[in-house]
C-alpha cells in the first residue's frame, strides 16, 4: 500500500480544467517496435511507413543478423521520486495542505507541500508533458523508449542492450 | 446518359456537382498547425450548444461525426441524450472555458438557446389561479420591471447574466468567423435587450411556426443567425394536423407544467433540418471520411494495429461506404427499392445509387405534382473499383500503430546503420550536450538565484536551461513547460493545452475563486473526518522523510484558523495501481 493524497474531497481537482489528452500507449508501442524489430531481421530488410506519407526502406544492418546478436531486448528505467521533482507553484501550496491524524495524541498536524502533489489531477498533467519531453530528448541519443509517467520501457537489439542502458542514465544523470 | 454509365454499378470517377469524399477536418477558418510530438491527428469539427435541455441537436451531429459540446446547468429539467457538460452560465468562469475551447477547438457551429422563462410574453396571459405567473419585462423594461419581488429579480439577473455573456461570447465566435443561432420565442423579450440588438447587428433573423417542424402547436419561432442559408427554416404550419392546447397541466407528482415549456425542446426533425443546412453551408461531411493514419487518435491508432478494433466511431472504416455523393433537386420520385437504393439509373445517378435524405424546398405552390424535392444520394464503388481501392490499403499494423514518427527513425537508423555508427552518434551527441551544460553553468546559476527559494530548492539539482535549449533545437511544442517548470506547477485553474498531446476538453466543476470562497466550509468538515479516522502508523515515517528532504513544511495548527489554506486527507492505495 502506499498513500495518496486525496484531492477529490477537499475540491481541489474539481477547480482545474484542461485539454491534454494523456495518451498513454506506451505497451501497444514497446509491443509493437519489438514486433517491427523481429520482422525486420527475419526479412533482413526495415520498411516503415512513417505517418508523413514517406516510406523508409533498407536492408538490416548485418551484424544483427549474426547469432541473437538482433534478438530484441525489453527493459525498463524508472524515475526515482518522479513527482517529488518538480516544484508547486508558491500560491498554490495552500492547496496542498495534508492533514493527519497524530497516533500520539488528539492533535491533527498538517503539512504543507511544496512539490507536485500525488492526488492531484493536474501532477498527472503536468508530470507527464516533462516525462514525453524527456522520451523525445532521448530519441536524439537513438533510444528506442517510451514513457508512461515516471517508467521509460525500452526495447532494443540485444548488442545494444549495454549502450543503450548507459545512454538512458548518462542522458538522465546530465538533464 | 447510358454512355456516361458503362455499368450500372460502378460509380463514375468524378460527377459535376458532386462532394467528393474528403476526410474530416476542421472548417478552413479555422484550420491550424497544430504541431504535435506524435503527430496528433487533426481533430473532429465541433458543434457547441448553449443551454442545450435535451441536446437533441447536439445528439444529430454526434450522429454524423461531429464532435459536440451540449453545455446547460445541473437544474436541466431534460433528460439529455448526448453528454452534457454542466456548467453554470451565470458564472463569468463558465463563459472563460467556453472562450478556452473556441481558442484551441476546431469549434465550427454555435447554436444557443437561452433560458426565456423570464422574457416569455405567456406571462401576459392570465391562466387564474394562486399560481399566477406575472411579467417580469415589457417592451419599456426589457432588463426587467421595476419594482419586482427579490426572487424575481434574482430570477431575471441570473437570466441577464446570461445573455450579457452569451452575447459576447457569439461576436467573439463572429470574430472568429464561427458561425452561429440563437433560437426564442419570436415574441419573447430577450430579443428587444440590449445584448441581442448588438447581435442584431452582425446576424439575421429566421422565423418559422414550430409545428411545421414537428412541434405540437403553433408556436412562432426565432432564430437569430449569421448563416444565411439558416432561411430554409422558414416556413409556415402546413394546416395538415391538429395543435394542442396551450395552458397548463399537472404531471403525476402534481407539478405544473407549461406548455410554453414543453415547446422549449427541439424535435429531431428540426434538429436534422439544422444539422443538413449548417452541414451544406460549411461543406462538412465528417461521415463520410475514411480511415487516413494522421486522421485518427493515438489511442484508437494504437489499439487497431494491435488487431482489438475500437468500438464507435473512433476508428472509421479502412474504405468509406461511398465513393461520391450527389444531391438532385427534382419534382418526379426515384425508383427505390426498399432498401432506398435506385432501381435504375435517374437523373444523371447510376442504379443501386443509395438515397440519404430528402428535403421538401420551401416556397412551393402546396400541390404535391409540382414540389421541388432536393434528393441526396450516396453512390457506391462498384466491385471492381472496390477492390482496386482494397489492394491500394497498407495493413493497419503498418499505419495505424501509436508509435511515433521519431521512434519509427529511431528504430530504422538503429537497425539500418548498425551499432558503430549508431554509438559514435551517440557519443557526439552527448559530448555535445555536456559542452553545451557547461557553457550554461553561469546562467543555470543566476537562474536558480532568481527563483522562489522554496522552487529553487526542488528543483536544484536540474539542468533547466539545458532541458531547454535541447527542447528548442527539437522544436518542442510545449513552449510554456520551462516557465511553468520555474515558477512552479498550477494545481487550480484553467491549463492551457501543452501542443504535445491530443485534445479532449475537461471543463474545471468551478473556478479557484469559487474553491477559495468555500475554503471555511470545507476546512472544518476535512479536518474532523481526518481526527475520526484510524491512525496511520506509517505517517510519521512518511512524513518525516518529507520534511527532512524540504518537499513538505509542517505547519502550525493556528495557521489553518482563518487564512486561506485548504487541508486535505490521505488515503491508501494499493501499490502498483
Amino acid at each position: 500500500m502506499r498513500p495518496i493524497d486525496d484531492y477529490v474531497e477537499n475540491k481541489v481537482n474539481g477547480a482545474f480544467g484542461y485539454a491534454d489528452k494523456l495518451d498513454l500507449r506506451t505497451l501497444d508501442q514497446i509491443i509493437w517496435v519489438g514486433a517491427a524489430i523481429a520482422r525486420a531481421l527475419m526479412n533482413k530488410r526495415v520498411v516503415f511507413h512513417v505517418k508523413d506519407g514517406t516510406t523508409l526502406d533498407a536492408l538490416v544492418h548485418s551484424s544483427y543478423l549474426e547469432g541473437s546478436y538482433g534478438q530484441p531486448l525489453i527493459s525498463m528505467l524508472d524515475l526515482s521520486n518522479a513527482y517529488k521533482q518538480f516544484a508547486l507553484h508558491p500560491d498554490c501550496r495552500r492547496y496542498s495542505v495534508i492533514a493527519l491524524r497524530s497516533p500520539v495524541d488528539q492533535s491533527s498536524p498538517c503539512f504543507e507541500g511544496r512539490v507536485l502533489p500525488f492526488g492531484a489531477t493536474a501532477s498527472v498533467v503536468h508530470f507527464n508533458r516533462c516525462s514525453r519531453l524527456l522520451q523525445h530528448i532521448g530519441y536524439q541519443l537513438y533510444l528506442p523508449w517510451s514513457s508512461y509517467f515516471d517508467d521509460f520501457p525500452v526495447v532494443t537489439p540485444n548488442v545494444w542492450a549495454e549502450s543503450t542502458m548507459s545512454a538512458m542514465t548518462t542522458m538522465l544523470d546530465l538533464l | 446518359m447510358d454512355d456516361e454509365f458503362k455499368s450500372n454499378f460502378d460509380a463514375p470517377s468524378k460527377i459535376e456537382g458532386t462532394e467528393q469524399q474528403q476526410p474530416d477536418g476542421p472548417p478552413e477558418a479555422k484550420s491550424r498547425e497544430r504541431p504535435t510530438a506524435n503527430t496528433g491527428p487533426v481533430l473532429k469539427p465541433l458543434v457547441i450548444e448553449i443551454c442545450a435541455g435535451t441536446a437533441m441537436l447536439s445528439r444529430c451531429f454526434q450522429e454524423v461525426g461531429f464532435d459536440v459540446m451540449a453545455v446547460d446547468h445541473t437544474h436541466n429539467r431534460f433528460h439529455p441524450l448526448a453528454h452534457i457538460c454542466t456548467l453554470d452560465l451565470t458564472l463569468t468562469s463558465s463563459w472563460e472555458f467556453l472562450y478556452y475551447v473556441v481558442r484551441n477547438f476546431p469549434v465550427c457551429f454555435v447554436h444557443a438557446a437561452p433560458p426565456c422563462g423570464t422574457c416569455s410574453r405567456a406571462r401576459e396571459i392570465h391562466l387564474g389561479g394562486p399560481t399566477q405567473p406575472r411579467p417580469l419585462r415589457s417592451s419599456e423594461y426589457p432588463h426587467g420591471l421595476p419594482q419586482l419581488t427579490a426572487d424575481e429579480q434574482a430570477r431575471v439577473d441570473a437570466a441577464n447574466s446570461i445573455y450579457r455573456q452569451m452575447s459576447e461570447f457569439l461576436l467573439f465566435c463572429s470574430r472568429h468567423n464561427i458561425p452561429w443561432s440563437v433560437e426564442n420565442p419570436a415574441r419573447s423579450y430577450l430579443w428587444e435587450t440590449e445584448w441581442m440588438l448588438r447581435l442584431q447587428e452582425v446576424a439575421q433573423f429566421f422565423y418559422f411556426t414550430a409545428c411545421a417542424w414537428g412541434s405540437n402547436r403553433p408556436t412562432k419561432k426565432a432564430f437569430l443567425s449569421t448563416l444565411p442559408d439558416m432561411f430554409r427554416l422558414e416556413a409556415e404550419c402546413p394546416g395538415n394536423h391538429q395543435h394542442e392546447p396551450y395552458g397548463r397541466t399537472r404531471d403525476e407528482q402534481g407539478k405544473l407544467i407549461y406548455a410554453t415549456a414543453e415547446e422549449a425542446a427541439y424535435p429531431r426533425i428540426l434538429c436534422v433540418q439544422i444539422r443538413r443546412i449548417v452541414q451544406e453551408a460549411l461543406n462538412l461531411f465528417p461521415e463520410h471520411s475514411h480511415a487516413v493514419p494522421g486522421f485518427v487518435t493515438n489511442n484508437a491508432a494504437g489499439a487497431t494495429a494491435m488487431r482489438l478494433q475500437p468500438r464507435g466511431r473512433r476508428m472509421p472504416p479502412l474504405i468509406s461506404e461511398f465513393v461520391a455523393f450527389q444531391t438532385i433537386t427534382a419534382k418526379d420520385a426515384p425508383p427505390l427499392d426498399s432498401k432506398s437504393c435506385l432501381t435504375k439509373p435517374w437523373h444523371h445517378l447510376p442504379a443501386h445509387a443509395k438515397m440519404l435524405s430528402l428535403e421538401v424546398l420551401s416556397g412551393e405552390c402546396g400541390e404535391d405534382s409540382c414540389k421541388q424535392i432536393r434528393y441526396k444520394f450516396g453512390i457506391f464503388r462498384g466491385p471492381k473499383q472496390w477492390i482496386d481501392d482494397a489492394i491500394q490499403l497498407k495493413h493497419p499494423f503498418d499505419l495505424y500503430h501509436a508509435v511515433p514518427d521519431e521512434l519509427l527513425r529511431v528504430v530504422f537508423e538503429i537497425l539500418s546503420l548498425g551499432p558503430a555508427e549508431i554509438a559514435n552518434r551517440r557519443t557526439a551527441k552527448l559530448k555535445q550536450w555536456i559542452s553545451l551544460a557547461k557553457s550554461l553553468e553561469l546562467e543555470e546559476a543566476k537562474l536558480k538565484e532568481s527563483m522562489e527559494p522554496g522552487v529553487a530548492a526542488i528543483l536544484r539539482p536540474k539542468r533547466i536551461l539545458l532541458w531547454r535549449s535541447v527542447a528548442e533545437q527539437m522544436e518542442w511544442p510545449d513552449h510554456q513547460l520551462f516557465e511553468e517548470i520555474v515558477e512552479g506547477f498550477k494545481i487550480v485553474g484553467l491549463q492551457e493545452p501543452s501542443g504535445v498531446f491530443d485534445l479532449e476538453p475537461r471543463p474545471p466543476s468551478f473556478s479557484p475563486e469559487s474553491l477559495d470562497d468555500a475554503i471555511k466550509f470545507l476546512r472544518p468538515a476535512i479536518l474532523g473526518k481526518v481526527k475520526s479516522a484510524s491512525v496511520d502508523e506509517d505517517a510519521p515515517e512518511t512524513m518525516g522523510h518529507h520534511l527532512r528532504r524540504g518537499l513538505a513544511f509542517k505547519l502550525d495548527e493556528r495557521a489553518l484558523i482563518g487564512g486561506d489554506r485548504l487541508p486535505g486527507g490521505r488515503q491508501a492505495m494499493a501499490s502498483g495501481a
